[in-house]
Parts: structure tokens; sequence; C-alpha cells
């Protein structure tokens, strides 16, 4: 919970929960959310069988906690497992298939979240069914099932599977995540005058992953001030402070990943609907590039919100 | 006759000036309502020209200044997408940066100052354009060379390749494995199957990568006719495994596999390259960035043709404004010269008649007829101004008279001053403040022998010698300026300009011939009214023969105190004299006994030459040696000699001293020693001193001669000490058992050499101090003091030789006079010391 222990990097994501529902209840939906919470058993399950047939190292344990997460959240933490899943099926299988809706222009019901894990599960099944793994490795049940321990859970396994990978994310699909951050933030920012994409910052060099994580930390924190001025329920995210020297690209790329999703949530509300600008295969990137581009993102957030605050004092502000 | 005469309406009718104001206040109506008509229309004109030159240009220049930064951005991005060089970005930054946002602000500010109401619907369009074109560009920027701009591209190289490099590397295996085998073992083989495998997929490669390369339709047939075939050969290979060893049979289900992810992949990428986005940023350019930046440059052409329309209409409405002011001008111009002609030559008749006669009047005044009065015209302005002719008239011909007699007076009041200046015995000059002489009198000509006008306009220097030794420097000009004109002291100087006279100032006047004349000046500043300097009146007389009456009176005072000292030198010459007198009477008669003693015994030597010594003889020697008292003689003889002596050398020094204290001295100085001169003086006035003090003396023996006067300065010492003597003897009294000490002595003070005398006197009461340097003052009863000696003493110190005398005193207890005289004998500008004849108390 936020606030509840010093140790930890408080982290507040701002995030939309509609007026119709779609708000992060431990008792809502329980059939749904059992059923999603036993998919991801399944995935648990295999994920661990394939570690152990590959020989691969177990993820190290990140002190991160989780309230108020939303099923947006949890359906773009699906996604990234999806991602994950898929491209491990591509190296192992060398058959790879995108989500055709990965970002619906709707709000999401619980069967979206229950598609995307299920559809990470077939991936991983299909690897498994590759490899002709048979172990069986069952995971023992949980106490509570609640969006923000489904939340916890996929992001667990996705820095699992990341570990399964003989090309794991890298800053190249970190980069390309903050570009669709920043199409996003573009278009939201296009609703008031002035110039919308900052001038580039100074390339740095030598700049790690954990940089990276620190600086989206903060544009997290400018996403969940915005949700503030627009009086909507906001997630808390929290990881122990200790555990930043162990932050890999991968964990880099979850937090883009969600980064996503609440910019893109925010211009789902504005009501456009038009479509954003896809990312696109950057080359040859290192975390400095990505560091830059974090910066640039940052900046044009803080703009934004700047705006928000002379100009508008609710979503309707932002949408017209 | 004229007192009836008064000013103003009281009198006058007033007609003439109702009649002027009637005619200007009717020409300046004909002007205001000129002008009136003539500043509208400039005014109007000026509002139009300023709205045309400060908005109607200006914008237009925005908005071309904006069209050109926006082609200067798509040209610059162009030019990125191209090379990809990184100043083609730089230049797209300057663009955005110099060009179009602030040509952008410009015509924000050009709006806002029309007052147009925001917000304005065709500068928010505008606005959002530049935007939309600004991010778009940006994101052409970020794409355009990055390996995701070309999808097709991307994913062949990142996927296809390293599948078909496994591919072919399967079949070269699988192709190795048979080549042995078939050569050891005869037999139905796959080889020629597995090399058109291989040729048919590199085939199938080499078209895809050419197609992907370029996207032409003619090779993507051929690519799935090779991928097609090259299927077929696997599937052939498949069923005939048998064929093939296990190796070879492992190597081909990868193959089988690869050729099918091969194909889904190449499927992709063959959709992706026939997309019209297989190109991102050129589907960018071409489907957004360009569009936006058409629509901008329509836009600003719009706004531009509505701003150019505005200006052509501006500009007809200045030219019409222009012309019909020309025009309103030229007739109204026409109407006020006509109109002012017609009203101007009417008024002008009617008031030129009395003012001609007026007129030819005053011409016969000016000729000197004053006799006779003008007829008056009326009751107007013109008749009080005849009237008022007349008065004048009359006053002229009464002032006229008056001022023939002042003139007259006058004339004869000059004749009588300059009959009195001509006059005067004595010289005369008046300098004014340039220095240059304004008159001189006939006496100044006579004794310079110089004529008057020789001497007018001369600079003062001429005639006054200047002394180059004045001291003083002064700050003022016109102080430097008189102190050229009187060769006067610095304090005469400043005395002159503070208190405004001085009187009887010695200085020198230059004759013609060359001659140095000297003179008594007095002299007084000359003020006008103002307080303002006219200048300097000099009166001046002859004073040489008052120098020499002075030189004999110096000698006089000295005779005189030779005189007064004359009863004590006597009795000191007296003294010895009794003495050797005394001593010479004891010589005559020890010289008679000594006689007696001798002739006694030469008789004994006879007798002892003839033996015939007998004790008669021998009792006769020696009563006539008691009788003479040989032992008293042979001791008081020689005594009585030295003191004679003594007695003739001090009778010898007091006749010397006197001689030289007599002596009447020199004209010019000379190098003296100071303890000789001083030692003569104590000696010639001993009798004054001896009675009442001790006389002590200390000479500084590093003093070297100093240049001076020697008979003016010993009369400077002898009348200081005798003072001292006398202070001394008014302090003891009638008491005759003790004495005071008169201290007399020398020091060297840098190029100073000092005289000091210090008595142990009465000292000098407060009430004296300030006057004892002055003539005749005195404070000894009568026939003991003249007042002279002191103010004699400053005269020969300071007058004579640049020197200064000091005073000490403490009544009671004493006094000392100091004396500092330059070594060289040439006066010091400094260091003579700040009272040059005071006295203070120690």
């Amino acid at each position: 919970m936020v606030g509840l222990n010093s140790r930890f990097v408080v982290l507040l994501f701002t995030v939309t929960i509609p007026s119709r529902g779609f708000v992060a209840s431990n008792a809502e939906e329980p059939v749904t959310l059992t059923a999603t919470f036993d998919r991801m058993a399944v995935v648990y399950g295999d994920i661990e069988a394939l570690r152990t047939e590959m020989g691969k190292p177990k993820r190290n344990h990140l002190n991160m906690r989780a309230t108020n997460a939303s099923r947006h959240d949890v359906y773009f933490q699906g996604l990234a497992l999806y991602a994950l899943a898929d491209r491990l099926c591509f190296e192992i299988t060398g058959d790879s298939q995108a989500l055709e809706r990965a970002n619906p222009d709707r709000d999401i019901e619980a069967v979206d979240v229950w598609e995307i894990v299920d559809a990470a599960a077939t991936k991983i099944r299909r690897v498994r069914q590759h490899l002709s793994v048979t172990d069986d490795i069952a995971r023992s049940p949980r106490a509570a099932v609640t969006l923000d321990d489904l939340f916890l859970w996929i992001n667990e396994e996705c820095r699992q599977l990341n570990l399964l990978l003989d090309r794991p994310f890298a800053p190249v699909d970190v980069y390309q995540q903050l570009t669709t951050a920043m199409a996003y933030t573009t278009a939201l920012r296009a609703r008031f005058p002035g110039q919308r994409i900052p001038k580039t910052p100074e390339y740095v060099r030598g700049k790690t992953p954990r940089d990276v994580y620190v600086m989206l930390l903060e544009c997290h924190g400018i996403v969940q001030d915005v949700g503030e001025i627009l009086g909507i329920t906001t997630l808390s995210l929290s990881v122990a402070s200790e555990d930043l020297a162990e932050i890999g690209p991968g964990d880099v790329y979850g937090l883009a990943s969600l980064l996503v999703a609440e910019v893109s949530y925010l211009y789902h509300l504005s009501g456009t609907g038009t479509s954003v600008r896809m990312a696109y295969y950057p080359g040859l990137t290192f975390p400095s590039h990505v560091y830059q581009r974090a910066r640039l993102l940052n900046v044009q957030l803080d703009e934004f919100i700047s705006l928000l605050r002379e100009k508008s004092t609710s979503v309707k502000d932002v949408a017209r | 006759m004229t007192t009836n005469v008064q000013v103003g309406q009281e009198v006058c009718g007033g007609g003439l000036r109702r009649r002027l104001l009637v005619s200007h206040f009717t020409i300046a109506l004909f002007s205001l309502m000129i002008l009136i008509a003539t500043v509208s229309s400039v005014v109007w004109l000026r509002s139009c020209f300023l709205r045309f030159t400060t908005r109607d240009l200006p914008t237009l220049d925005a908005l071309n200044a904006l069209d050109a930064g926006v082609r200067h951005s798509e040209a610059a991005l162009t030019a990125w997408v191209i090379t990809g060089s990184e100043k083609c970005r730089e230049d797209r930054e300057f663009a955005w940066k110099n060009e179009i946002r602030p040509a952008r602000r410009a015509l924000l500010a050009l709006v806002e100052s029309s007052g147009v109401p925001r917000p304005n619907d065709h500068l928010q369009k505008l606005d959002r354009l530049l935007e939309d074109l600004n991010e778009s560009e940006w994101w052409v920027e970020d794409i355009a060379h990055a390996p995701g701009n070309e999808p097709a591209e991307d994913t062949t190289n990142r996927v296809l390749t390293p599948i078909t490099h496994s591919i072919l590397r399967d079949i070269s295996s699988m192709i190795e494995e048979e080549t042995p085998r078939l050569a050891s073992e005869a037999g139905e083989t796959l080889l020629p199957m597995m090399a058109d495998l291989r040729g048919s997929f590199t085939l199938c490669w080499a078209t895809l990568s050419r197609f992907v390369a370029n996207g032409r339709p003619s090779h993507k047939a051929p690519f799935f006719d090779y991928l097609a075939a090259t299927q077929r050969q696997v599937d052939f290979m498949m069923r005939r495994q048998e064929l093939l060893n296990a190796t070879q049979r492992l190597l081909l289900a990868a193959i089988d596999d690869n050729i099918r992810l091969f194909a889904r992949y190449a499927d992709k990428v063959v959709a992706m390259r026939e997309s019209d986005r297989w190109n991102v940023v050129r589907h960018l350019l071409d489907n957004e960035t360009i569009p936006i930046a058409y629509a901008i440059h329509i836009e600003v052409g719009r706004m531009a043709t509505r701003r150019s329309a505005e200006l052509e209409s501006s500009s007809e409405r200045i030219r019409d404004l222009a012309l019909g002011t020309v025009v309103l001008v030229v007739v109204l111009g026409g109407v006020l010269v006509v109109a002012t002609a017609i009203t101007s030559i009417w008024n002008a008749r009617k008031l030129s008649q009395p003012i001609t006669a007026l007129a030819v009047a005053a011409d016969e005044m000016a000729n000197g007829d004053l006799e006779r009065d003008l007829p008056v015209p009326g009751d107007d302005e013109i008749g009080h101004l005849t009237r008022a002719f007349n008065v004048m008239r009359n006053r002229l011909a009464t002032s006229s008279a008056e001022r023939k007699q002042a003139q007259t007076a006058l004339r004869e009041s000059h004749e009588y001053v300059k009959n009195i200046i001509g006059s005067m015995i004595n010289s005369l000059i008046v300098v004014a403040p340039d220095d240059s002489i304004v008159t001189v009198n006939e006496a100044t000509c006579k004794l310079l022998g110089y004529r008057e006008e020789e001497l007018i306009g001369q600079p003062a220097s001429l005639l006054f010698l200047e002394d180059e030794k004045e001291e003083g420097q002064h700050d003022r000009t016109e102080t430097i300026a008189f102190r050229k004109v009187l060769p006067v002291k610095g304090t005469m100087l400043r005395t002159l300009i503070s208190v405004g006279h001085v009187d009887d100032v010695e200085g020198w006047y230059a004759a013609k011939d060359g001659r140095r004349i000297p003179m008594s000046f007095s002299g007084s500043v000359m003020r006008d009214r103002k307080g303002e300097i006219q200048g300097i009146v000099c009166v001046a007389q002859d004073s040489t023969e008052r120098k020499q009456l002075q030189c004999e009176l110096a000698q006089a005072q000295k005779l005189e105190s030779v005189g007064q000292l004359a009863a004590g030198i006597a009795h000191e010459i007296n003294t010895p004299t009794q003495y050797v007198g005394d001593n010479t009477r004891f010589l005559k008669e020890a010289f008679g006994d000594i006689n007696a003693v001798l002739n006694v015994f030469e008789k004994l030597l006879q007798a002892a030459k003839d033996s015939t010594v007998d004790e008669r003889l021998v009792a006769e020697v020696e009563a006539t040696l008691q009788q003479a008292d040989v032992e008293y003689l042979t001791e008081e003889i020689p005594q009585a000699i030295d003191q004679s002596l003594d007695g003739v050398d001090r009778v010898a020094k007091i006749v010397r001293a006197m001689k030289e204290f007599s002596h009447p001295g020199t004209v010019e100085k000379s190098p003296i020693n100071l303890a000789e001169a001083i030692e003569t003086t104590i000696t010639v006035a001993h009798n004054e001193w001896k009675y009442v003090a001790e006389m002590v003396t200390r000479f500084d023996p590093e003093l070297p001669q100093v240049s001076c006067l020697p008979g003016e300065l010993n009369q400077v010492i002898l009348n200081l000490i005798v003072n001292a003597a006398h202070a001394i003897g008014d302090a003891l009294g009638d008491d005759g058992t003790q004495k005071g000490t008169i201290t007399v002595g020398t020091r060297r003070d840098g190029e100073w050499a000092e005289i000091f005398v210090r008595d142990t006197g009465t000292g000098i009461p407060d009430d004296v101090r300030a006057r004892i340097f002055d003539p005749f003052f005195t404070t000894k009863g009568v026939g003991k003091g003249t007042g002279q000696g002191l103010a004699i003493a400053r005269s020969v110190v300071v007058d004579k030789h640049g020197g200064a005398i000091d005073c000490e005193t403490e009544p009671g207890e004493g006094t000392i006079f100091i004396i500092r005289l330059p070594i060289d004998g040439e006066r010091q500008t400094q260091g003579a010391g700040e009272n040059e004849g005071a006295c203070s108390v120690y």
C-alpha cells in the first residue's frame, strides 16, 4: 500500500476508471477472474517446466506491490506476457503471430483479460509441445484472487519468461514502447496549442537500464498527477528501492508497457477515436538511446500537465 | 502744453484698433477654416497611411516570411530524408525557430493590434496546420533513417535472412553427405534433386531480395514460381526418404520446416512490400507532411490574397485622399489670398493716410524743425499718436538745450580734472586689469623720459621693475595681473586686493634711459558701481633722496650707539691704563733699588779683582741688599710687567673692536665669521652688561662664514645685547650683589644660520609684545632708549638679509631673540619662519 513501508519507492500510476464499472474490485466477477487465475496457473506450470527443461535460471525476487489495479492495467500487462510468449514461440518453433487487436479502442472487459492471458498460455503450451516437455508443475493455490494479485503475478511470469529467451527483451523493444507512448502523448498534447514535441534532449553516454527505469518512474508520476487533475482513480505501485539495482531491460519493458497502457487509456478517454502512429524498428539501440527518448517523453508529459493545469479541470476538457 | 496727453484706452476711442482687429480676425477666420479642413484631411490621410504601413504591409511580410519558412523546413526535411546529413536536421530546426515561429508570433501580434477579436478562425486554422506540420516533420525525421522505415526489408534482414542461411547450410550438408555415399554405393541417388533444390531456393531468395529492393511486380511471380518449385522438390525428397541416410533425413526435415517458415514470412514480406506503407517515411510525406504543408501554403496564400486586396484598397483610398487634400488646400488657399488681398487693401488705404502725414512731420523733425505742431486728425489711436508726437517734439526741444548745457559742464569738469592731474608733482599712473596703462600724468612722463602717447596702452611692466625674488604664489588671476603692476611684496599685494589700497611701498621705476628710480608707491583699487575692478590708481614719489636720508639715519643711529657706548668704553680703557701706569711707576722705583744693588755689586767686583774685599764692603753690600728687598722685587717685577702687557692688549682689543664696530660698512654683502663679529660687539658693549650679567657664549664651530652686511648686523646684535642688559638690570633692581646671565650663540639649521641672544631679565609683558618691532616704540625711560633698536633690527634682518627675527618670552623669566640668516646671503623662498618680526610666549 502507498506509504506503508518507507523502504519502497512509491509509484502512483494514473489509471482511468470508467464510470460504468471498470473498477478494481477484489470481489467483482469472481468466476471470470478465477478463470483467469486458472489460466495463469497453467502459464506458470508451463513456464516452470520449460525453464527446467531449458536449464534456465529462476528469476530473482522483485519486491513489488500494487494496489487499485484495474482490468486495463492487467490487460496491458497480459499484452507484455503475450509478446514474450510469442517471441519464445518464434525462437523455438519459428512461429510468430501478432495479435490482431492488441489495443482495443473500447473499455477493457474481464473477458479481454482472460483472452489475452489465454493467448499467451496457448503460445507457451505450443512451445512446450514442440519441445515435448511433459513434466507438470502445479502452482500452489492462492489465498486471494484480486486484480492486484493478478497484475503482480503476470508481472512475475513476464520476468521469468524473459529469462527463457535467447534474445530477451532489449533496449530496442523498450525504445519502441516509448515511441508508442510518445505517439499517444503527442495526440493528447495536440488538444492544446503550441509545439507538441519538445526539442530532443542531448544524448548522454553510459546510461543503464536502471537509469531508464528511474526516468520512467518519473513519467509515471506525472501521469498519476494527470489522473488526479482529471479526478480519476489511480493505481499505486511500489518497488523496493534496493531492488532497483537488479532492474534489467525486461523490467524496463514491463514498466514501459504500463506507461503505454496509461497514456493510451487517457487517449481513449479523450474520445478522438483515431489511431496513433505505429512504432517502428529503430535499429541498433543502447540504453542511452532509450534514456534519451524517456527524457523526451518526460518533458512532453511535463508540458502536457502544465497545459492541463492551466486550461482543464476534467477529462472532458481533454476530449475537446 | 503736453500734460493733457494720457495713455491708452482712456483717451483713445479705440477706432483704429477695432478696425485692425476686424481686418485681422476676418483673415484669421478664413485661415482657420482652411487650416481645419486641411488638418482634418491630413489626419485622415495619416491614419490610412499608418494602417497601411504598420499593419497591412507587415502582415503581408509576416505571411510571406511564414510561407518561406515552411518551404525552407520542407526542403531541409527532404534533404535529411535523402542525405541523412545532420546539417539538414539543424537547418529544419533553424527554419522553425528563426523563421516560422517568429513570423507566426508577428502575425498574431499584428492581428491583436488591429483589434480583430480572438479567436481568429483563419489564424487558429493556420496555427493548427503549423503544429500538425511540425509534428509530422518530427516523425518523418525520426523514422527516415531507422531500419523500421522499410518494414519489408527490415523483416527480410532480421527474419528471412537467417532462415535462408539455415536452409542453404542444411542443403549443402545434405549434399556433402550424399557425395561420398554415391562414390561408395552404386544405385539411385537424389543428388541431382538436391542440386536442383539448392538452385531453385537460391533463385527463390534472389528474386525475393530483388522484389524487396525494387518492388517490381515482374519479380514477384518468378519468386512464387521458384518457391513453389522448391517446395515441390522438398516434397519429392520427403516421399523418397528411403534413399537418404538418417542424417540426411534429419536435415531434410529441418529444411522442410524452414521452407514453410520462409514461405510464411515471405508472404508477409511481399504483402509489406506491396503495401502503400512499404516505406513509412515516403508514405508519411505523401499522405501527411506534404498535404499539410500544401494546406498551409493555401491558407497563407488566401490570407495574403485578402491582405493584398485590402492593401490595394487602402492604397486607392490613400491616393484619392491625398489628391482631394491637395485640391482642397489649393482652392481654399486661393480663396484666402483673394479675401485677404481685398480686406488688406481696403484697410490699408483707410489707415495709411494719417500715418503718412505723421511720417512727413517726423522727417521734418529729423531735419531739426522742432517748432511746428502737427494737426490732430481725430480721437482714435492716430490722433493720440499725433498728440504724443507733438509732446515728444516739445520735450526733445527742451532736452536738446539741457544736453548742450550738460556737455559744456562735462567738458569743463574734464578739463579741470586733467589740470589737477597735470599739476601733480608726484607720478600718477592708472593701470587697467589687463596690465595696460590707461592714464599717466605729466610728472610721470617728465620723471621717466617718455611722452604720454608712448605709454598709453603699453603694459605696466614697461615701467614697474619686477622683483624677481617676490615671494608668494597667488591663484587669482587679478592678483597675478596686479602683481605685475605693483612690485610689492606678497602681503602688500594681498592687502591691495583685500583692503583696496597700499601706502608707501618701496619699489622702482624703469626710466626710458634705463635708470632705476627708487619710488615710494601708494595705490588703490578702482572699482565701478557694481564692485567690479576697473584698474589700479598708483601714485609714486621719487624716494632717492629719502633712501639717502635713511642710510644717513642708519649711520647716525650707529654713531649714536657708539656715542652712548663711549663713556663705558672710556671706562674700559681707563682701568687698564691706570694699572699700566701704576706698574710702570713701580718698575721705575724698583729700577732705583736695583740700580743701587748693581752699584754696590760693581764695587764688590772691583774689590774682588783687587783682592781688597773687606768686611765693611761686605756689610755695605748686605745693607744695600736688605734695603733694596731684592727678593720682593724679583717676585713682583715680572707680575707688574705681565699686568702691563695685558692692560695694553686689552686696550688694543677695545680699540680694535671700536674700530670694527664703528666702520660705516659696505653696500654689498660679504662673508664673515659670525662668532668673531659677535665677540667684537660683546667687547664693545662690555660696560653695558658687566655690572648686571655674566656673558656666556656658545658658538657653533661648524658654522661656515655667512654672507651679510657686517656693520648693520653688528648694530643688530649690539641692540639685542643692550636690551638684554637693560632687561636684567630691571629685573635685579637695586640689588648689586646678584647678576643675571646673557647667553649669546650661533648654530646652523640647514641652509640657515641662527644667532640667539637669551637673557634672564624681566621678559616682555603681554600688552606690548605685539608692538616691540614698531618704530619708535619703547618702554624704557626717557634718555635710555629711542624705540628704534628692534625696528632697525627687524629691517636689517628681514628686509636687507631676507631672514627672520623672532622672539620668545616669559614675563619674569626672560627673553630669547633668534635671528635666522641665509648662509649664502640669498633670500630663501621657504624656511625663514612664519614670524618675520613676531614675538611669542615660550
